[in-house]
């Protein structure tokens, strides 16, 4: 152990020999993958996200909404994802192959996110949920992100999101919240977030 | 075979500074203009990372806490990730690494400035990096948050610094090598490889799909084991010995342990995916190798801790070996629940909870942050020729740290618990509260630690008999 040159042949080995068969390996084995129609016929998925959804992911990082949301759901025996109604069937590597950065997420603070377009198909309640998470799930300890909306005076807004009577974020009197360009593209990427077609390797349960 | 005597001569503890002290005073000055800027940087990013974990901890049982742009709970959690990893340990590593390659191998620091220029450049880019993060420019992906435009500029400025450590190496004056270099050596050529390699197939030339997770993964398995794991083995692997005087436990040992700790390490990244989208093979060598990293994690424990043992009352109050002996200890029970954590009934029920989040402090703060404070506390002293100025700052900061990441590990892995049987996220936060609590003394410790280590850096030149008590 005294030959110097001979340590770092083989510390740089070992990190060749883990890249090539972990990394490279994966790279190999799903470099072929492509957007597929789980039956003859049938629509090739994933899609390609709308342009605001796209802006919205941009949105979603620099807010940290991964710091405490992942994007995958484990298969039924991994884990109560699918038990817990976050997905119909378990993510799979093809649903990724479309994203230009892959945000499988490591920390569960609040729910997983890979089919929250499916569970909250509506752009108010995704609204709610981001100014006020406390009106929209009673006793949330979700961060509110108020600072994506803003009042105006309730005669010209658009797109309102109510509030309870009482809450401690109710605008002003004759005032109205309602969301900036930001909030508007973060929930169009969260609504982009689906994962309730069949893939070939993941049919959905009948 | 008998096994304290088959350390090699050159292993046994202080023998240069016993037999030979005006031969060390000229090295110790070379070393310290680059040294110190690294351990201050260190320590001063250890205090602000503190900070941003116990403000992202508070906001998540104090709603409305520090609410809005910028100091949002998943930037807080990138910044204060950022900092202890690049900012406190790295810096604490490099210090130590540069440091030990001289010191073992006896010759002195040449081209002292660019080191310290190295130094500069990496701690400048992380502040704008760190600033980066608040202003919600981060990729929102664990160990490489920071926008890509800084990863070759920081890889640059590392390598700076990791050749001046290689150059001691290849000019030194002995032919031993000791267990310590083999350590740094694997440390300084893990890092720019795995981070550069990692960076372009992620970052700037992405991969397809969810090869990117198997990427990261395997990045963060490196940087956190192989690089910084290896910095914090070849800390203790030289305090241990030398603060207690005494040779090495079941030296012959050694070379198993460094190699397996390599073999088995780099094949682990994959064990965090487990339950993930990635092929199941891939999950399944990680599992083995996660596993596996535990013969290593054994092999050195069975080394380092009888050492400590038998090293019996001598060196009880010294500060290097009550560090040491934590971030031992830390490895141990890191390096089990390594090895547990990711097989799948394990995992299925605490993958994503806060069982992660404690498993991760007792690596990165235990492990690593105490066994790089023990290399610190031996090292300081000796590169300004100064004691520690206050003694009772020492101890403060030993029983924060000792009581703050007990009690926060305790805590989070409580929490997960909690979160892994169903509960309602209101359950839990009285477990948030008591971690906040716990990253309270955490921060504390970091202040008593910066603040020590400014009065040692401001204090008059050491009079004699303070020399002798830093020798010690």
């Amino acid at each position: 152990m005294n030959n110097l040159s001979l340590i770092l042949a083989g510390v740089f080995a070992c990190l060749s020999l883990s890249w090539g068969g972990v990394v490279l390996a994966t790279q190999v084995q799903l470099a072929g993958l492509a957007p597929a129609a789980a039956e003859d016929g049938g629509p090739l998925k994933p899609a390609l996200a709308p342009g605001l959804a796209v802006i919205g992911k941009d949105v979603y990082v620099s807010q940290g909404c991964q710091a405490c949301h992942t994007q995958q759901v484990r298969p039924a025996g991994q884990g109560a994802d699918i038990a817990r109604g976050w997905g119909k069937r378990p993510s799979v590597a093809r649903d990724y192959i479309l994203q230009d950065r892959v945000l499988l997420g490591d920390r569960r603070l609040g729910p997983d996110l890979a089919d929250v377009g499916t569970r909250l198909a509506d752009d108010a309640k995704l609204h709610l949920h981001l100014l006020a998470p406390d009106a929209a799930v009673a006793g949330s300890t979700k961060s509110g992100f108020a600072h994506l909306y803003q009042q105006v005076p309730a005669a010209r807004a658009r797109n309102a999101v109510s509030l309870p009577e009482g809450h401690a974020l109710a605008p002003a009197p004759g005032m109205a919240w309602v969301p900036t360009d930001r909030a508007v593209a973060l929930v169009a990427y969260l609504r982009s977030l689906r994962a309730d077609h069949a893939s070939p390797e993941a049919p959905l349960p009948e | 075979m008998s096994l304290a005597p088959s350390a090699p001569a050159a292993e046994r503890p202080s023998s240069l500074e016993e037999t030979q002290p005006g031969r060390v005073a000229p090295i110790d000055r070379s070393l310290a203009p680059a040294v110190l800027t690294l351990a201050a940087f260190g320590a001063l990013w250890a205090v602000v990372a503190a900070l941003a974990g116990l403000a992202a901890s508070l906001q998540s049982h104090l709603p409305g806490f520090l609410a809005g742009e910028p100091l949002l709970f998943g930037r807080l959690l990138a910044v204060e990730h950022t900092l202890l990893t690049f900012g406190w340990l790295t810096n604490a590593g490099l210090a130590f690494a540069l440091w030990a390659a001289h010191r073992l191998g006896k010759v002195e620091l040449r081209v002292s400035w660019a080191p310290v220029l190295g130094a500069l450049g990496w701690n400048l880019a992380l502040a704008f990096g760190a600033c980066a993060l608040l202003a919600g420019r981060g990729t929102g992906l664990a160990w490489l948050e920071l926008p890509r435009a800084f990863g070759p500029f920081l890889t640059a400025c590392f390598l700076v610094v990791a050749l001046w450590v290689a150059s001691a190496f290849s000019r030194r004056h002995t032919g031993h090598v000791f267990v310590s270099q083999w350590y740094i050596l694997a440390a300084i050529l893990v890092f720019p490889v795995v981070h550069l390699v990692s960076q372009a197939m992620v970052l700037w030339f992405p991969a397809a799909g969810v090869v990117q997770a198997v990427v990261a993964a395997w990045h963060a398995q490196h940087l956190a084991v192989l690089f910084l794991g290896s910095l914090a083995l070849a800390s203790l692997h030289l305090v241990i010995p030398k603060a207690l005087g005494a040779p090495l436990r079941s030296y012959y040992l050694a070379p198993v342990g460094f190699w397996t700790f390599l073999a088995f390490g780099t094949w682990s990244g994959t064990a965090s995916l487990v339950g993930s989208p990635v092929p199941a093979w891939a999950q399944s060598v990680g599992v083995v190798g996660a596993a596996l990293l535990f013969v290593p994690v054994l092999i050195v424990s069975l080394s380092l801790l009888p050492t400590l043992v038998a090293g019996g009352p001598s060196g009880k109050g010294s500060a290097p070996l009550r560090f040491a002996t934590l971030g031992a200890l830390a490895f141990l029970l890191w390096g089990a629940a390594s090895a547990v954590l990711p097989f799948r009934s394990v995992s299925a029920l605490l993958r994503f909870t806060d069982v992660e989040v404690a498993h991760a402090a007792l690596g990165l703060q235990g492990f690593v942050g105490f066994s790089l404070l023990a290399g610190l506390y031996y090292l300081l002293p000796r590169v300004t020729g100064r004691a520690w100025p206050s003694p009772a700052l020492v101890a403060a900061h030993h029983a924060c740290a000792l009581l703050g990441l007990l009690g926060l590990v305790v805590t989070l892995a409580g929490h997960g618990w909690l979160q892994s049987s169903g509960a309602s996220p209101e359950a839990g936060l009285a477990w948030n509260a008591a971690a906040s609590l716990f990253r309270f003394l955490l921060l504390l410790g970091a202040v008593a630690f910066l603040l020590n280590l400014l009065l040692l850096l401001v204090a008059r030149p050491a009079r004699r008999d303070l020399a002798q008590a830093s020798a010690r």
